[in-house]
């Protein structure tokens, strides 16, 4: 069985990067799972391109990973960019292959980033 | 005694520590036997056709239900198979549309969705602690004047007995139905219908040991309902106009039922029955008592009940990490909500970890999940 608890994993759950929340967002969407892990997204967008991104919420280790990595990852990049981000992407992102009953984990970040950019 | 030795499972997985038994249990080898010489030597289809094989699978099917009715001190007429736990409650659901049911916050979703589907108005008890006390009953039938109130013998997130021969008094006392969720205790606590006034009573072969896919409804007077499935097997005489429906039990058991499911079934009953000491004094006594040690000798980890044979937890981390990293140290163990979520949430919104015991289960199986769960716990500071 492979490892998902990866160094990269562990440290981006210990030490998650953009957590927390910006006081007058542009967009924002709280997205929740079956499992009860919640993912608020908080987005300043000017023209289209992200320029500041947080997040809060309660989640297991790949989740709150795959915020970290993904919040790191879609800063200056637009609306289209990240409406082209799929699962695969947040897999990449993980550096990890997700079994099939942590998917819903991995995917929370990005759906609820989505959501928010819709909006 | 070893019973785990009558469980071929562990020669197969010896690597493995099984502490999800409150999921699902394993087989024991009587009933893995009775099961193969009925597949070999017995089968037939059941009250089809007048052969002498059929009429001896037939006699196998309704003896497996005597014994399965006595398990539990009923009359084998009193006793539908069913899938599981889940079908005897819709049974229970469906057969009949009740104007109003009272279900508690200690319910499996199986014991909560069938009456928020098919109720017409359903109220929810939230006992003071977790377990249903006959006063706080008492009080919520007052209330709502429920027709039929609904609750767990033993919660499968914390393991924890309600008194439902006490409980079933109050609920005819205010003239309410009644119905148990016997799931978790059927493996675990011996019951005599006769003593408890419950109209209802359903509980699973999966989880004492037996095969999957059968379970069994008890109802007092199940000649008074009407089936809620239509088939073969279940009428006497049908014509363009007219439906005479066979007596109970048959009529409540629509197609081909589950035939040599029924024969491991009552091999499971038969099987927890000589092992009733066993369990109250090992798995409900002192490996219960170790596993509350073992859970409370880790720092960072808070149980939810003590002493009981489901020893769920939290930790500050999320119970599928800690589940998880447990697998990776063959501890099997289940993580979540365990499909109880208004109580889960009461708990921990992320749900709890479970290690759950069954009748195979050693006091290394516990040392084992106390030092694996040391080390998950280092893993994820």
């Amino acid at each position: 069985m492979e490892d998902i608890y990866s160094a990269r994993v562990l440290e981006e759950y210990k030490h998650p990067k953009n957590f927390g929340t910006l006081s007058s967002p542009t967009h924002q969407s709280k997205e929740a799972n079956s499992c009860g892990d919640t993912i608020h997204m908080f987005c300043t967008v000017n023209n289209s391109v992200i320029t500041e991104i947080k997040f809060s919420g309660k989640g297991c280790a790949i989740s709150l990973a795959a915020a970290s990595l993904l919040t790191e990852f879609v800063k200056g990049k637009t609306i289209a960019d990240v409406n082209k981000l799929t699962e695969n992407d947040m897999h990449q992102l993980l550096g990890i292959t997700v079994p099939l009953s942590r998917k819903h984990c991995a995917r929370l970040a990005l759906t609820s980033l989505k959501e928010a950019l819709e909006k | 005694m070893n019973p785990r030795q009558d469980f071929p499972f562990f020669s197969k997985r010896p690597e493995l520590v099984f502490l999800d038994s409150a999921a699902s249990t394993q087989r024991a080898k009587p009933v893995l036997d009775a099961m193969q010489d009925f597949e070999e030597s017995h089968y037939s289809n059941v009250h089809r056709g007048s052969s002498t094989l059929s009429e001896e699978a037939t006699e196998s099917y309704e003896q497996s239900r005597e014994i399965v009715a006595t398990f539990i001190g009923a009359q084998p007429e009193q006793l539908v198979f069913t899938r599981g736990t889940t079908e005897g409650l819709n049974f229970v659901a469906q057969a009949r549309t009740y104007a109003s049911v009272l279900y508690t916050e200690l319910e499996h979703n199986s014991n909560v969705l069938p009456w928020k589907m098919r109720a017409r108005q359903t109220f929810l008890m939230k006992p003071t602690d977790l377990t249903i006390t006959p006063d706080e009953l008492n009080e919520a039938l007052q209330e709502h004047k429920p027709k039929l109130v609904t609750f767990t013998h033993t919660s499968n997130v914390t393991g924890i007995t309600n008194d439902v021969k006490e409980l079933c008094k109050v609920a005819s006392d205010n003239n309410v139905q009644s119905v148990i969720d016997f799931a978790q205790g059927a493996a675990s606590s011996p019951i005599d219908i006769k003593k408890v006034p419950c109209t209802f009573l359903a509980f699973s072969s999966h989880k004492m040991y037996g095969p999957t896919g059968i379970g069994a409804l008890y109802g007092a007077d199940l000649e008074a309902e009407k089936p809620f499935q239509f088939g073969g097997g279940m009428v006497d005489a049908i014509s363009e106009n007219n439906i005479t429906f066979s007596p109970s039990p048959q009529k409540h058991e629509a197609g081909t039922p589950p035939i040599v499911q029924a024969v491991g079934f009552a091999a499971a009953t038969t099987y927890v029955k000589e092992h009733q000491r066993y369990i109250k004094d090992n798995v409900k006594g002192k490996l219960a008592k170790a596993l509350t040690e073992a859970l409370h000798s880790v720092p960072g980890v808070s149980l939810v009940a003590e002493n009981t044979f489901i020893g769920s937890f939290t930790t500050s981390h999320h119970s599928h990490d800690v589940a998880y990293l447990l697998g990776a140290h063959n501890i099997v163990a289940r993580s979540g909500h365990h499909c109880a979520q208004l109580l889960a949430k009461r708990i921990n919104p992320t749900g709890t970890v479970r290690a759950s015991l069954g009748i195979y289960n050693t006091q290394e199986d516990i040392q084992q999940l106390k030092e694996a769960l040391e080390q998950t716990m280092k893993k994820l500071a």
